[in-house]
Parts: structure tokens; sequence; C-alpha cells
């Protein structure tokens, strides 16, 4: 009571002058009151902030998320600390993402010595542990043999988390114990990826993802597991101290592969021939946007695809690349030896516009692949004359630049192909943007395919997204399209992944789409990249993962107590999931799913874009492989 | 802070930081591996990332998976944001260790391409559902993966059946599909036609590939064809001249330093091609960046006086002009030479840093090739290519779009080659960085052009903004006024106006210009304040109303209320109600006023409202009683 009551004084004192004021104001009010009539209507006070020289205190709005009003401020203070930019996490109120600043220097010193565990490294993590640091065993010797082919082999720990007695020998000798055979090794490596931090009174807990490999003697070896470690904060801007490990989920894969790998880079032996390899695909975009300036509309962050089809009929697959604006799109055309030839201009596509997606799919049933060019407010079409030569047969303007996904499918079952165009961001955003539930992106686009009925020479494509139930919640920055019947009656359902929000599942009902996404199980709020559907369990049924953002410095933010306190628990949770990562659902059969991803192992594709079901070893189950990475840079970060 | 271009439609809704920090060279998420994990008989899938030699660190986008050498597995070409912009990896999966199969379809009813058919492969004694695959064509991100449809086996495989389910109805069934082949399966014929892939495809040596060293281009061309303003240099006997004092002709602008070896190479080898270099019309003028940045340091960072920073500026800069001089003495140099000033060097900078969406500072050796209007088309950096310069040169004489359509790194064809013209943000970024003395010639010079520009009135207005700033009232009533002429709904247009003309004296046309801006936003409280004022002070009769005057001054304070409100408005309500002739209420006012001034120990204040309240008790208005005080009226605001 007592504090409090001396707490109330000081303040009283301090803000005596401006309590005199305040009510010096509210007199003014009152006389204004009287004599004015009173402040006219329509007349919103405080719409502007006063632009007086003299600066007035105000009351500075605290960040209140629960509203529609503040979603903004939310994003970039999540964006903004999630991302680290140039925020110090000390100064602007992070202090979990100091104290995690702190455990990931701690970490990178244990991944260099688990790395290379040499006499002279080994010594320095003596200053790393605390007092009594108690560890479980750092390399389980519980494996069991999960699965074994082609020179591949799973190992998995039994235990889940294993009990961490005190170790006499501290965690050089741990470390030592179990990584001895890296110190031979040609290639070794070890990270930490942190995805919890919690700080109560100076005892900080933490889970990390560990990964470390190591290559030699024919052998690659890779371990996965989930690190959770506690650690003590003693002074003041000293590093904290491992207490305690506590190893989990480990994962040993012995690879003994006759080319050290399950894939390998041939690049250059496929490209390197022709001069556009070095000259221009060579450089990123990067270098790019330093040669062709933004009059062209060139950007940083903007994305191309590509689409494979044999062009000329040769039996042999060729491929067609998108760039950016101010580089010529590529056709490689393969020329029998397995590499490819450079064939863009003589084949009339060697387009300089901004060109995201494009599709080679024969869209006149003549036996050839056509091609069709997403650009900015423009859909290309070209037909191929059957020797991978292209002439344009329409352009379809849109009213809109973000064109993202582009897929063909035969909607209305006439016979030919039909085309769905993602949009992203609009041309003209009709609502605020939300950062966890976007709906300001531009319509996607139905084209139903009309050349059977045209003259020759223009094809004509005719837009009925609406006509079949699709420009329902049609403005959520929609990137990719992903068709699959996955109620297996017999017809092409649409799942459209997309940024800042939940997904769409239209469920094909005789040519009407319903969403029925939310009843499926599968809205998946996130930024959604990509999909993928395949039956992963073998099952019968269609299953589908979805590619999202993973951040681990947003996994950590949003779980700290002191910003969910002020968060609404609705917008809290969609906070934490937006980091999370992919999805795998799990489809049940009956039109619902279920969302494995954790289980699975799968949801840490970290920053990514494709993410994509795939057989990779022909052992008859789905595998997958994810593209990821957003902006890499010359400064590095550490996220 | 530097301004993104709102008209280029770039991803607007993203932190305007997050492009700011992008471009100067921050990561974000950056340098992650893929990730591969595989499939453990439908149970948690193991992370075999390092293991699959397609962990790159690249910033991937799509994948492409195809059987490329058909050799009965998955390769795949991935895209990729960072160079190289392309890969192709081969599966190199043990021959004969798993069984496959490949399909390709071929609609006859339906689609020719089979999209939206389902295959599903039957295994004996497998225990399994079928395997089922459905042709697409687009997945993933940005992405088609080949037509042939791919299924693994795994080890001794037997196939029961193939059952082709075709897109808009109709089932087919093929028994007489073996393990590890290739089939062709048309709409209704019955049978599936094993087709013989292509050989000698997997010879393709495998050379690991990393990622590009991030660097910047040797050579940019802008086609954006934005001039620098009228930017200054020093020739050697200490003069200032204007860039733009040159012949009508290109110019080669060349920086170097005393202390860059490479520029010394750079300058001899441009001395002995000046002859073929004007025989192409173009000029050349090397400017040594000698004391620039140090100079630059220095006036900003070790003095607090001004005076004292300009001098030893100066005297810095005399000091590496002399021995950049020097050099060029030394080494005979007939090219004509100076010296680059900071501002010479920022103001291109600064129009680089808007056209371009990476910042990357200038350095030495670098060369511009600027056309006879100063606008800047070819960047050198590092040593430049004599011929690269003739060639460039020639497409000056271009028209624009032929111009633009040809200044890009590659030949290829334009199917609509676009045009956001970056100017108007350049002129900004000149006005809201300090070149104002530049940027107002800049916007005069180059008015049509801007005037083509989205927010031109907006441009005309931040000139006026800065010419207010600089206490050029009516210059900057001008801009003001212009700027309202092209966008008469430009609220801040309005408002500045009536500050300008305010500040002239002209209390009619400032209360019009500001009865306007309140007009278009009736809530603006500067403007209200400065309306009220001009009300309850002009000596204008025709213009004074003390009962307006009281209402704009009660909303202005109505709309401000914070716990503290601030002198000045209670100056501008006690003049109103003195104008209005409610003396009683002007003295409380007044007096409430200078007690706040007492309390912020602000005297000039202090003194103010006791003149005031004089006049007040004097039963004047302030605008009869100012004549015999001896304050000065506070000027309401300087900016909007």
């Amino acid at each position: 009571m007592r504090k409090l009551g001396l707490a109330v004084a000081l303040l009283g004192g301090l803000t005596a002058a401006s309590l005199a004021v305040w009510q010096a104001m509210r007199r003014f009010d009152d006389a204004s009151t009287a004599t004015a009539g009173g402040p006219s209507a329509g007349v919103q006070p405080g719409a502007d902030t006063p632009p007086e020289t003299t600066p007035v205190r105000r009351e500075i709005p605290k960040v209140d998320l629960s509203g529609e009003t503040n979603l903004a401020t939310a994003r970039l203070q999540y964006m903004t600390a999630a991302h680290q930019f140039q925020v110090d996490p000390r100064t602007d109120g992070w202090d979990s993402e100091a104290v995690a600043e702190q455990v990931d220097a701690q970490l990178k010193l244990l991944a260099s010595c688990i790395a290379q565990p040499k006499p002279g490294q080994l010594e320095k993590l003596d200053s790393l542990t605390a007092k009594g640091f108690a560890c479980s065993p750092l390399r389980p010797a519980d494996l069991a043999k999960v699965w074994e082919k082609h020179g591949v082999a799973v190992a998995r720990s039994a235990a889940g988390a294993a009990k961490a007695p005190p170790v006499a020998g501290g965690l050089a000798d741990e470390v030592a114990k179990a990584f001895g055979d890296f110190a031979s090794a040609e290639g070794a490596g070890a990270s930490f990826k942190t995805i919890r931090v919690e700080n109560k009174e100076g005892v900080v807990s933490t889970v990390s993802y560990f990964q470390a490999s190591r290559r030699g003697g024919g052998r690659t070896l890779q371990l996965n597991a989930k690190w959770n470690c506690r650690w003590r904060l003693t002074q003041q801007n000293q590093p904290p101290r491992l207490e305690l490990i506590e190893v989990q989920d480990h994962e040993e894969i012995d690879a003994s592969l006759p080319a050290g790998a399950l894939f390998s880079d041939v690049t250059v032996a496929a490209l390197g021939g022709n001069p556009c390899f070095e000259q221009q695909l060579r450089r990123g975009l990067n270098y790019w946007v330093q040669c062709v300036d933004f009059s062209y509309g060139s950007g940083i962050a903007e994305r191309y695809g590509m689409a494979i089809g044999d062009v000329n009929g040769d039996g042999l697959e060729d491929v067609y690349i998108c760039q950016p604006v101010g580089l010529p799109n590529k056709l490689l055309v393969q020329d029998g030896t397995g590499a490819v030839v450079d064939r863009s201009a003589e084949a009339g596509v060697d387009f300089l516009d901004h060109t995201t997606a494009a599709l080679l799919v024969d869209l006149d049933n003549d036996g050839d692949p056509d091609l069709i060019c997403s650009m900015f407010y423009h859909i290309l079409i070209l037909e191929n004359d059957g020797q991978g030569r292209f002439a344009v047969q329409a352009d379809v303007k849109v009213p809109e630049w973000d064109l993202e996904g582009l897929t063909a499918i035969d909607v209305d079952n006439d016979g030919d192909l039909d085309l769905f165009q993602c949009v992203g961001k609009a041309e003209v955003g009709k609502v605020p943007f939300v950062y966890y539930d976007a709906r300001d992106g531009g319509p996607n686009f139905l084209f139903r395919n009309d050349i059977s009925s045209s003259p020759p020479g223009e094809w004509k494509f005719t837009e009925i997204a609406h006509d079949v139930g699709l420009s329902r919640d049609n403005y959520r920055q929609s990137l990719a399209a992903a068709w699959e019947d996955f109620d297996n009656d017999g017809d092409s359902d649409l799942f459209i992944a997309n940024d800042y929000g939940t997904k769409n599942l239209f469920r094909n009902d005789n040519g009407r789409f319903v969403d029925v996404a939310r009843e499926a199980g599968v809205l998946d709020p996130g930024s959604g990249m990509s999909a993928s559907w395949g039956d992963f369990d073998r099952d019968g049924h269609m299953d589908l993962y979805v590619g999202n953002m993973f951040s681990s410095a947003g996994n950590r933010i949003t779980t700290q107590e002191q910003q969910l306190e002020r968060l609404n628990p609705t917008v809290r949770a969609l906070l934490q999931r937006f980091a999370k990562g992919n999805s795998l659902f799990r489809n049940k059969g009956d039109g619902t799913f279920e969302e494995v991803g954790l289980e699975a192992g799968v949801e840490i594709g970290r920053w990514a874009w494709s993410s994509l079901f795939a057989d990779l070893n022909n052992d008859g189950w789905e595998d997958i492989y994810v593209a990821n990475g957003f902006i890499t840079n010359d400064k590095i970060d550490d996220l | 802070m530097s301004q993104r271009n709102p008209s280029l439609k770039f991803k607007l809704d993203e932190p305007s930081d997050f492009y700011d920090l992008i471009k100067r060279g921050h990561s974000f998420s950056g340098r992650e591996r893929n990730c591969c994990f595989l499939n453990v008989q439908g149970r948690r899938f193991a992370d075999v990332s390092a293991v699959s030699g397609i962990d790159f660190d690249d910033d991937g986008r799509a994948i492409s998976f195809v059987d490329w050498d058909f050799d009965g597995d998955l390769d795949a070409w991935l895209v990729n944001r960072t160079g190289p912009q392309v890969r192709v990896v081969r599966n190199e999966l043990p021959k004969n260790d798993q069984d496959f199969l490949e399909v390709k379809l071929q609609g006859v009813t339906c689609n020719r391409d089979a999209v939206g058919a389902r295959v599903t492969v039957h295994l004996r004694g497998d225990g399994h559902a079928p395997l089922m695959r459905t042709r697409r064509a687009g997945e993933g991100f940005l992405t088609q993966s080949s037509q042939w449809l791919h299924f693994g086996l795994g080890q001794g495989a037997a196939i029961e059946k193939v059952v082709v389910r075709w897109p808009g109805g109709g089932l087919e069934e093929f028994t007489d599909l073996a393990p590890n082949g290739f089939y062709q399966i048309k709409q209704g014929a019955g049978k599936a036609a094993r087709f013989t892939p292509p050989q000698g495809l997997a010879g393709l040596k495998a050379q690991p590939l990393p990622m590009e060293k991030l660097e910047a281009p040797p050579r940019s061309l802008l086609g954006g064809l934005v001039p620098v303003p009228a930017l200054k240099y020093r020739t050697w006997d200490g003069k200032d001249a204007n860039l733009d004092a040159q012949s009508g002709r290109p110019l080669l602008l060349v920086f170097w330093a005393s202390w860059c070896e490479p520029c010394l190479d750079e300058l001899k080898r441009l001395d002995a091609a000046k002859d073929e270099l004007a025989a192409a019309g173009i000029d050349v003028l090397a400017l040594s960046v000698d004391g620039v940045s140090s100079a630059a340091e220095l006036a900003t960072h070790s003095f607090d006086d001004p005076k004292s920073a300009a001098a030893e500026t100066e005297r810095r800069l005399n000091e590496a002009k002399d021995v950049a001089h020097a050099l060029v003495q030394r080494l005979n140099l007939a090219l004509p030479s100076g010296m680059a000033s900071t501002r010479l060097v920022d103001g291109i900078q600064l129009m680089l840093d808007e056209s371009l969406a990476r910042v990357t500072p200038i350095g030495v050796p670098q060369s511009f090739l600027l056309d006879a209007r100063l606008r800047v088309f070819g960047v050198y950096r590092g040593a430049v290519d004599v011929r690269s310069v003739l060639s460039d040169a020639k497409m000056l004489s271009l028209d624009d779009a032929e111009l633009r359509a040809r200044a890009v790194p590659f030949a290829g064809r334009w199917h609509t080659m676009p045009f956001k013209d970056v100017i108007l943000h350049v002129a900004t970024s000149y006005l809201n960085q300090d070149f104002v003395a530049e940027g107002i010639p800049y916007v005069e010079t180059h008015g049509d052009r801007l005037a083509k520009c989205p927010s031109y009135a907006e441009l005309l207005m931040t000139v006026g903004d800065r010419l207010l700033a600089e206490n050029k009232f009516d210059d900057a009533a001008q801009w003001c006024r212009r700027a309202t002429e092209v966008d008469g709904e430009l609220q801040t247009a309005h408002h500045l106006l009536g500050l300008a003309e305010y500040q002239l004296g002209h209390s009619k046309a400032a209360a019009r210009a500001l009865r306007r801006a309140l007009e278009l936003r009736p809530t603006h409280v500067g403007a209200q304040r400065t309306l009220a004022w001009i009300l309850a002070t002009t000596p204008d009769a025709s213009v004074r109303n003390g009962e307006e005057a009281v209402k704009f001054a009660e909303r202005a304070l109505d709309a401000s209320a914070g716990p503290i409100p601030d002198p000045i408005m209670l100056d501008i309500l006690g003049a109103a109600y003195a104008a209005a002739g409610n003396f009683r209420r002007a003295v409380e006012v007044a007096d409430e006023g200078l007690r706040l001034a007492r309390e912020r120990e602000n005297n000039e204040l202090v003194l103010s409202f006791e003149e005031r309240l004089k006049v007040y008790r004097s039963g004047k208005s302030l605008e009869e009683g100012i004549a015999t005080t001896n304050v000065t009226v506070p000027p309401p605001e300087k900016k909007p």
C-alpha cells in the first residue's frame, strides 16, 4: 500500500502541470459550448495531427491488435521484429529476441565445435556451460533402423526425450564422444535454428532444430534432432550458459551412394554450351535489377517460373524459362545428348516482357504444345506450328499486373483446355490489407477456351469465373492453384494457395464450384505460395501439401507471453501459425482432412515456394522437395 | 528517406522499410537450403536434405520434375531468384534397384493432353491402395512439370492392371503394362503402346555450381532516360562550373581519384582515345573525387559551428585539388578535367537510387554517359571500355521508344514494352533530400515531362513547401497556386498557398485558399488555426470576422485536444474572442496562455501574453491594439 501511495504521489507531482492544463481545457470546452453553440456537426476532432511547431505531448496509443484499425501497425511490428531488419531487439522491447541473439551466438560456437570436434576447438566449449551442466547423450545410442533402400538408411532413436544426467566431463567430452567421427570428415557442418525462447527470471529455455552432416569415404551422414536447452543468465551482457541439453526426435540418415548424393548437378553440362547460360542465366535478379531500371517495372523480389514440354515432337522434353523484364525468355530445346540449345529467337518466343508463368499445353488439340505466357496485364497465347515455332494467336488482356500461378484444365468438359490464372496483388486495392487475412488481392480469372468457334488466327478466350462459382472469396492474393479430384467423384476440384490468409478448396459439383475449405479443414491460414496433391499414405485418397512461410524468428516472437497478452487469442493463434511453415493434410476419405505435418516431420520447409510431392527414389511412396529462401543479398542475415 | 515508386505497382502493402533494406543489400530469410523429405512408407518422413545433393542455398522458386534422360527416375529443373537462375539436377538412383513405370496419355474425345485424367497402377500383393497420379498442367509455384506420369513401383513389383479415368468420364483398363517400361496410351485404343525411349541422354557430366558471386554489373544502360539537374563541378582554377555548360553533345563523365591506381590507367587510356571520342561527337570530362567524401564527412561531423566546418572543408578540398591537379599535369592529360563536388556525386547517386531496385554506391573509377539533355544513359563501373561507350552513344540518336526497347542487356522481342516514368520520383527525391537549389530548376526544365506523371500536382506543391521553408513566400505562393491549378482537390496545396499568401500580407487571398483547404478537409487543424488568426487580426476589414475566427479557433482547439494545449493556440483563440468583442473571454484565454508560457519558461511568450492582456483589458482587438504594442505577431505555423 505504502509503495503504491508513493508512486501515485510521484506521478501526481510530475503531472500536476498537465492536469491543470487539462482542467483549463475542459473549461474552454464548456465555454465554447456556451458561446458558439458547440462544435459544428461533421467536424471530427482528432482526425488530423496538428502540425504545430511547438511539440504537443499526446498520449501514444497502445498497439491494440484486437480491432481492425491497427492491423497495419500490427503487421509492421510483426514483420519488422520477426525479420529483425535493422531493429535492435534490445532497444525495441523484444527482450526475448535479445536473449535469442545471445543463445544463437552460443549455439553457433557449439555448432562449429560439432563440425570440427578437435582439440583446440573443444576447449572453447568450457565457456559455454554453467555449473552442474547436465545432458542426455547428444547422439542417442538406441537407434533403430526404420528404413533402408538403395544405399540409404534411416534410423531413429526410440526414446522421445532422454533423461539428462549431470555429466562429469562436461560438454567438451560429450561432443567429442558423440561427434568424434566428424573430425576426419571432408565436408562437415552443423547448425541450429531456434524456434522457442522463454525467459523466466534469468532461466532461459530454448527449443532448437539441430542438423549436422558429414561426408567422407563414400558416405554421407545426416543428423536431425530437436534440442531442448536450458540456459542461465549470469551477468548483464554476458552470454547465457548452458545448464541442460535434452535431445529429442533424433534421426540419422546414413547414405552410401555411388554419386555421393541422390542427385547431382548437371546444369553446366546441359546448358553451358549456350552463351545465354554464362551471360544471362548464371546471374540472378540482384544483378539484373541493376541493369534494367524501374521504368520497365523491374523489381528485386519478382519471381519467375518455367514449363516443360516437347515443343518439336522429337520425343524429348524441352523447357521454357520465364525471365524478368528486359531479359529474353528462353526456349531450351534438347539436342539429343541431354544438353539443350537456345532456340528462343528462332521460335519467336524470346520475349523481353516480364513473364511470371508459362504453360506448354495443346490448346487447339492438334498434337503439339502451344505456349501461354503470363505477363504484366497480358496473357499471351501462341500457337505451335508443330516444329517448335510459335505465333501469337491471342493477347488476353486483364486489368491486373500481378499474374501468378497459371494452370490449364478442361473445366467445362468440352474437350479443350481452359486457363485458370491466379492473381496476387490487385491493380486497385478495394479494401485495406490485413496481414493475416488479406482480401485485397486481384481476382483470379478462368478463361474458357473458345478456339473451336473462333476465326482462324484469332483465338478467343472468355472469362467465366463468375459463371462457375469461382468469383466467391476471389480476392485473396492467390499465388498458386492445384487441381485434383480430392473426393474421387471423377471431376477436378481446385485448391488455391493464397498469400497472407486462408486458402480455398473449391469442390466441383457438376461444373459449379463451392468453397469447402472450412468444412474440409484446409483453411490453413498462412502465407501460401504453392500446393501439391499426392497420396502420400497410399490409402487411395489424394493428400495435400501446402508451401507456406517458416520463420524461426517469427516462431519465437509470436510465442512470447509479453507479446501475446496484447493480442486477442484468435489473432495470436493466427500469427503463430503464420510462422510455422508448410502444411500436410491427410485426406480422410470422407471429404475432410486432418493436419499431420508436424508428426510427419515436413513442416519446416523454411521460406518455401514450390513444395512438391514426387517419388524421388521409385519406392512407390511420394517424397517431398521444397524450394525455399526469400531474398539473399550480400548482407547476410541469420534468421 | 528515399521514396519508392508508387506508380510502379510494387508490392505496395509490404512495409516500406522492407524494400528499402533489400534495396540496400540486406537479406531476408536468405541462403536457405532447399529441403528434401523422404517418405518412410507413409509414416514420419526423414529429412534427407543433406544427403539429397539438391539442398541448394539458392532463393528457390520453381521446381519442374521430368525424367529428362528417360532412365526411369525423376530429374528436375529448378528456377531461382538468385544466380544460377536455372539448374538441372539428375537423379542418381542406382539402375535396376527399384522398378518404375512411365505413362503418357493422349486424349481423343477429351482434351488431347488428357489433363485431368487419373491413372491408377494396381500392384499385385502390395497391401496398399493403388498408386495414383493425375495428369496436370501447372503445379507448385509457377511450374509445369513433364506430361509423362511417373510411378515408382518399389522392388520386384508386379503390375496387376493400370486404370485410366479420362477427364469427363470413361474408364479404361490395361493389363499389358510391365514394370520398367514407358507407355503411350491413347484414349479408346484399348491397349498401351510401348515407347522406346531415346538413348544417349545420360552422359551429362556432373559439376558443382555455386551460387553467383553478388556484385554490381560493369555496365548498365538506363532506359528510363532520367536527367540529372545542372550540378556543379570545380575547375582547376577554383571556379564553379555547370555540368550543362557543355556543348549540346553527349558527355562521358568520368570519376577518378589520385589515390586510385586503376583510375590512372583509365585516364591515360581515355586520353589516348580522346580523338576517337571527339570524332564520335562525345565530350569527356574527367572529374577527380579527391576530398569529396572526407569533406562531406567533415562538414557534417567534425564541427558544431558551420562556418568553421565550411572553412575546413574548403581548405581540405583545395588541398585535394592541388594533389589531383598535380597528377593531371604530371600525366600531361589533355582531357578536360576538374574536381567533382560532393553534391555532384550525391546528385547522380540520388538519381540512380530512384531508378534502380538496388542501391550501389558510386565508386572510382566510374563513368556515366549523358546525352545532351543531361539524361544519364550509360553507367560504367570500373574501367570503361571505349568501344562500349562509342556504341552506346550511337544509340542516343534513336528516338526514345526505340532507345528504350534496345537499352536492355540482351536482344529479344517486346510484346508490350512497359514504361513508367521515374522522373517524378527523382525530382521529388531532390526536393526532399536537400537538393532544393538544383531541384527547382529541374522541375522547371522538365515540366512538360513531369506534367505527364501522376502526382505532378504534389510535386509542384513540394516545391512550394520547400520555398516556404526558405521564407521565399512569393515564389512559394506561385508554385502552390500552380499545384492547385493542376489538381484543385489537393488540400495541402491550398493550405500551403494560404500560408504563403498570409506571409505576403495578402489576407484576402490567404483566407480564400484556407477556406478552400477546409472545404476539402474540414477537420484540418492547421488550416483552422491559420484562418482563425487571419480572420481575427487582419487589418483588412472586409476579411476580418471575429465570430468566424472564434468558430475556427474553437474547432482547432477541440480537434487538437490533448493533455496540454499549445499556448499559441490559446493566443489565436484569445485574439479571436477579442475580434468578436468578447474581451472577458479573451482575457481569460490569454491568462491561461500566460500561465502556460510561464510554466514553460518561455519568456518571449510570457511577454507576448502580457502585452495581449493589456490590449484586451483596454477593450481593444488585437488588430487595433497591435500598433501600440511592440510584440511581433506569432506566425501561426510554417508547415501544413
